[in-house]
């Protein structure tokens, strides 16, 4: 597949801090990425280099194929930052009107299109300025303005952050909706959003992409990790003592519930074909085996030592 | 200048849509009305706060129209440029501070159109609300003193318009540069105190920009002498603000945005 961005050796310095350490980003287009990092990570500042609303300091970037904030690739990306701005006496549509006409609409296809957008993301009955909006009816005014020009690439800034789980929804089926049509990039740090409709991740920390694929093979890069164990025996002290020189486990935590351990392996099928014959070996009963694949927030943790 | 067409609109409607629509006219009307109404009623003003033997003592000529075409100009000069210089201090920093500036600019609206959308209307405005004045002055001129010219006043209020262009346009500069509304502001209102003070070198008050509040209050009273002492200051006045105009879009071309 074509690359609709491609970045390498990316570096961003403010002063004496290195904000970007040579990052490396790759996104397909007709892809749904999610831009995955912890609060500081550079994401917003990855995405204001993309757009051309920052400078590099150096590396090499190319968006859909020309200069990051060139006059062609303003043409065909729709962008929202996390809190958009708006001027405080406009009304949704005249936000989505006044967007319409940078992109030279006509009139007929700019009333369409505004109300179809309106309808999408249920300001289509909100009649007040946005200066009365709620944070959340703002990111959703900001997602539609995104829109507007029905972008190739859509960059978005953490755009589920303030929204409520219906919002969330809407937004993530919406994004989900267009895989195929456009190339969706997204930074958040909410990660089953990104569990949720992305086909490929990258997860920045201190500037540095730490991993970046698809899914399920970043899923299988936790540490070599695959997944976890939920087992429930009548005995948990003694089968935490008849696993701790398994090879296939890589840890065993402590009890979550009475008689009840997660374990950490490897090879998830692998263990959980194994660790039956373990039980029974010991003459233990085993009431529940459950296993579980790594989440993304496992990885992430992993990788980034958030929460440390 | 791409989407220019659009960023006046959206600049327009900023106006005419917010309380601004009313601010600038209302203050020169505001100044224009009572400022003729002064100039014809001092010696009473004076005679009622000082008493008639203190106010006889200082000598005044009977006030003419021409004396309340010098007060509008020196509203014009000393007032209403202060009023412009604040509104046009916030125009470019408070967008790109609420992130409005981000949602367009990563649009096909290129950062020169963007700056210059904000002066030419600007401009407009104040030159609109100014003229606006000049006319109300010169209908209340005549209500007072009996009929007046009106071209004096509307000449004066057009060289006027040249100050404020400057002056706005130092304030745009200030603004792109700046994220602090004061100091734009103070920017700006710094650049008009360095007018006023080079304004003093004759040489430069017949040459340069510095000399524009001199002509406005010389062609509202009617002593305004040679043609080059009038034009010298207009043009270099005009060049001036399309320099400041040129520096505030460099400025803004490398300003990183939010």
């Amino acid at each position: 597949m074509t690359a609709a961005i491609c970045v390498s050796g990316l570096v961003k310095v403010y002063g004496r801090r290195r904000v970007l350490d040579g990052l490396d980003l790759h996104v397909e287009a007709g892809s749904v990425f999610g831009f995955l990092g912890a609060n500081g990570a550079g994401k917003t500042t990855t995405l204001r280099i993309l757009l051309g609303l920052a400078a590099k300091t150096t590396g090499s970037l190319r968006v859909l194929g020309c200069d990051p904030g060139s006059a062609q690739v303003r043409a065909l990306v729709g962008y929202c930052s996390d809190v958009p701005g708006f001027l405080p006496w406009m009304t949704a549509r005249d936000v989505l009107e006044s967007s319409a006409r940078l992109f030279r609409m006509t009139p007929a296809l700019t009333r369409r299109r505004v109300g179809e957008l309106l309808e999408l993301t249920g300001l289509a009955r909100t009649k007040s300025r946005v200066s009365g909006f709620s944070r959340g009816m703002r990111q959703r005014l900001g997602i539609a303005q995104a829109l507007v020009n029905a972008p190739q690439l859509l960059i978005l800034d953490e755009p589920t952050s303030a929204l409520d789980p219906l919002g969330r929804r809407v937004v993530l089926e919406l994004l989900a909706a267009l895989r195929g049509q456009a190339t969706v990039l997204f930074s958040t740090h909410l990660l089953p959003d990104a569990e949720r409709v992305c086909d490929n991740v990258a997860i920045i920390d201190q500037g540095r992409i730490v991993t970046a694929g698809p899914l399920d093979q970043v899923r299988a890069q936790s540490g070599g990790v695959q997944g976890r164990l939920l087992v429930e025996v009548d005995d948990a002290d003694r089968l935490r003592k008849a696993l701790a020189n398994q090879k296939w486990v890589v840890n065993v935590d402590e009890q979550v519930a009475p008689g009840t351990l997660l374990l950490t392996v490897a090879d998830l099928d692998a263990a959980a074909a194994l660790l039956p014959a373990a039980v029974a070996l010991h003459g233990l009963l085993l009431r529940r085996l459950e296993p579980r694949e790594a989440s993304l927030e496992d990885v992430f943790v992993g990788l980034t030592g958030a929460g440390r | 200048m791409t989407a220019i067409a659009p960023l006046l609109r959206l600049r327009a409607q900023d106006i005419f849509r917010t309380w601004r629509v009313w601010v600038l006219p209302s203050v020169m009307v505001f100044l224009a009305a009572t400022g003729t109404v002064i100039t014809r009623f001092t010696r009473e003003i004076l005679v009622a706060a000082l008493g008639a033997g203190q106010a006889d003592a200082i000598l005044l000529a009977d006030p003419v129209a021409s004396d309340a075409y010098a007060r509008w100009a020196n509203d014009l000069t000393q007032i209403a440029v202060l009023l412009v210089v604040v509104i046009a201090a916030g125009a470019i920093n408070s967008e790109v501070r609420s992130g409005v500036a981000a949602l367009i600019l990563t649009k096909p609206a290129s950062r020169v159109s963007y700056v210059l959308s904000h002066a030419f209307t600007l401009i407009a405005f104040t030159a609109l609300a100014a003229h606006l004045g000049a006319v109300v002055s010169w209908l209340v001129t005549a209500a007072v003193f009996g009929p007046a010219p009106l071209g004096p006043v509307l000449a004066a209020t057009a060289v006027w318009a040249v100050l404020a262009a400057v002056l706005i346009s130092a304030a745009l500069l200030a603004s792109a540069a700046f994220d602090a509304y004061a100091g734009a502001a103070g920017a700006g209102i710094g650049a008009f105190f360095l007018l006023a003070l080079l304004s003093v070198v004759p040489q430069l008050a017949e040459h340069t920009p510095a000399g524009l509040a001199t002509v406005v209050n010389a062609i509202a009273t009617g002593t305004q002498k040679a043609d080059q002492t009038l034009w010298q200051p207009v043009l270099s006045g005009l060049a001036l603000a399309g320099a400041l105009l040129a520096a505030a879009v460099l400025v803004f071309r490398r300003r990183e945005l939010r």
